[in-house]
């Protein structure tokens, strides 16, 4: 009977847990629930880092676009949206090949210099060359949830690909491939295979800070900084503090599930009916992970990742495997965080967004146009939840 | 009781993760920056490399081939002396055939003076599959 006993402690433990209400879904902000608690030190940890400002004295620049990673994902919460616009270039040659333009500095152009580079140079921003044949805006996406995007296997991106459209129904998903061939799957082109990869590549990229994995800064138009102006030896941040901020953005719970009220109810039914969700896929599901929290889960990405042709008036640079009109389609969850909508940010409002929608997008941007008033309503009441 | 026992499942689930997981910082991803390899017969450091062909300059014998990390894109240079073995699957394959966009994986000694290629194989495009 002794032994019996702290089973069934245990036991009614376990059995009132299970009766009481479920907890509330993670705040905007918050961490997956499910983490013990030393994922959740390295959570508050990276967090830190992540609003940490530099200067040029910790390791700023001498180019940059932002002093912080939560500069630009802000709102409302670190990991949330920004409202600036950085330049992307590259240069599409006549053999098709996309050149990036990695030795005249891009394919990202800084907007920001440190004052010993404009004093050194004369420069208050990265110029963009004239071999560039195309530009483009690039504003700040949210990223809440973003892990559960890292961990949705290749196979469940690829099963949704149709390049040739095969189907016949319109729409041919694509992957785009990183420069070793790994699928791609982050930033609006799809270039990148990993989040890890994403975060670490954005410390010297945004901010010109050298990380361990990228040791060496970024080259100004192609040329070296001039001596004197970048006084921080590299690496800037250390190995274990990248870490940390990738521990932060990969655990960051996505945004909670809408609470449909009123004509927003029919919303679900009516994105289908019109054919959004052949691309902005509702649910993806992730594969294993070191990270229980992240392993197996449903994730209301509305995105299937994957390359689609959006039409010559959106078009602007290529990158890797996409072409200058095909971007990756963009994950909706977050929505109700943003002012601006599309890449760039051109459109002030969703419904301007879906009006832009052309190329495999068009015959659904047609039935968005042709439904009654009240279903378009409806529609977009839906996804201002999202 | 009016609870049912279904709805232990989600609670022992969740024990168990919060008692088996690891550190969040666990998994490294792969470095697409070049790696350094075991050369055992060789005074300089040798790498390996898997990246996409940006150009091939046949009469200058150098090759940039584009790399980096997420954003953060760099262009690596290799020159040669006397051609390097190139493995294809194509019968015949050798520099000339090489061309911007071809995927590689390079060996190559990193020289004092440069990088100097020692093989290089052309690797076939992952298949994209898909929708029947």
């Amino acid at each position: 009977m002794r032994h019996l006993l702290p089973s069934l402690a245990v036991g009614t433990l376990l059995f009132a847990a299970a009766c009481a209400k479920p907890p509330p879904p993670p705040e905007p902000g918050e961490p997956l629930p499910g983490l013990d608690q030393a994922q959740r030190d390295q959570f508050e940890r990276g967090k830190v880092i992540f609003n940490r400002e530099f200067e040029p004295e910790t390791g700023l620049g001498p180019l940059f676009n932002a002093k912080a990673c939560g500069e630009c994902h802000e709102d409302p919460v670190a990991g949330g949206v920004g409202d600036e616009v950085e330049v992307h270039a590259t240069a599409l040659l006549a053999d098709g090949f996309c050149d990036p333009l990695a030795d005249l500095g891009g394919f990202v152009f800084q907007q920001e210099a440190t004052p010993a580079l404009k004093n050194a140079l004369g420069i208050d921003k990265e110029p963009v060359p004239a071999k560039a044949t195309a530009q483009g805006g690039r504003s700040s996406p949210d990223i809440l949830g973003f892990g559960l995007l890292d961990a949705v296997p290749e196979s469940e991106i690829l099963a949704y690909a149709d390049p040739d459209d095969r189907n016949h129904d319109g729409i041919s998903g694509r992957p785009n491939r990183f420069f070793d061939g790994r699928l791609g799957r982050f930033g609006r082109k799809a270039l990148v295979p990993t989040l890890a990869e994403f975060n670490e590549g954005a410390f010297p990229v945004e901010m010109g800070v050298t990380v361990p994995a990228v040791p060496d800064e970024e080259s100004i138009g192609g040329q070296p900084i001039p001596a004197g102006v970048d006084p921080v030896p590299e690496p800037e941040l250390d190995a274990p503090s990248v870490a940390l901020v990738n521990a932060f953005v990969r655990t960051l719970a996505p945004p909670s599930p809408p609470k449909l009220k009123g004509t927003a109810r029919r919303g679900p039914e009516l994105f289908e009916k019109i054919g959004c969700a052949a691309c902005h896929v509702p649910r993806l599901k992730t594969g294993d992970s070191d990270v229980k929290a992240l392993a197996h889960r449903e994730v209301a990405a509305y995105t299937d990742l994957l390359l689609h042709d959006m039409g010559p008036a959106l078009a602007d640079i290529c990158l890797g495997l996409a072409r200058p009109s095909e971007f990756r389609t963009e994950p909706l969850m977050g929505l109700r965080f943003s002012e601006k909508f599309l890449h760039d940010g051109r459109a002030a409002s969703i419904e301007e967004a879906i009006r832009l929608h052309a190329g495999e997008a068009a015959a659904s941007q047609g039935r968005f146009a042709a439904l009654p008033p009240g279903d378009r309503e409806a529609l977009l009441a839906f996804l201002k939840q999202l | 009781m009016t609870c049912g026992t279904g709805r232990w499942a989600p609670t022992l689930a969740l024990s168990l993760a919060l008692f088996l997981s690891g550190p969040v910082t666990g998994a490294a991803p792969p470095s697409p920056l070049p790696t350094p390899a075991a050369s055992p017969a060789a005074s300089v450091p040798s790498a390996t490399l898997t990246a996409t062909v940006r150009s091939v300059d046949a009469q200058a014998r150098t090759m940039e081939v584009m790399t980096g990390v997420g954003h953060a894109l760099r262009v690596v240079k290799v020159s040669w002396k006397v051609p390097p073995a190139v493995k294809a699957a194509a019968a015949g394959a050798g520099m000339a055939q090489l061309k911007p966009g071809d995927l590689v994986r390079l060996e190559y000694a990193k020289a004092p003076d440069g990088n100097v290629v020692r093989t290089i194989e052309v690797l076939p495009r992952p298949a994209v599959q898909g929708a029947p």
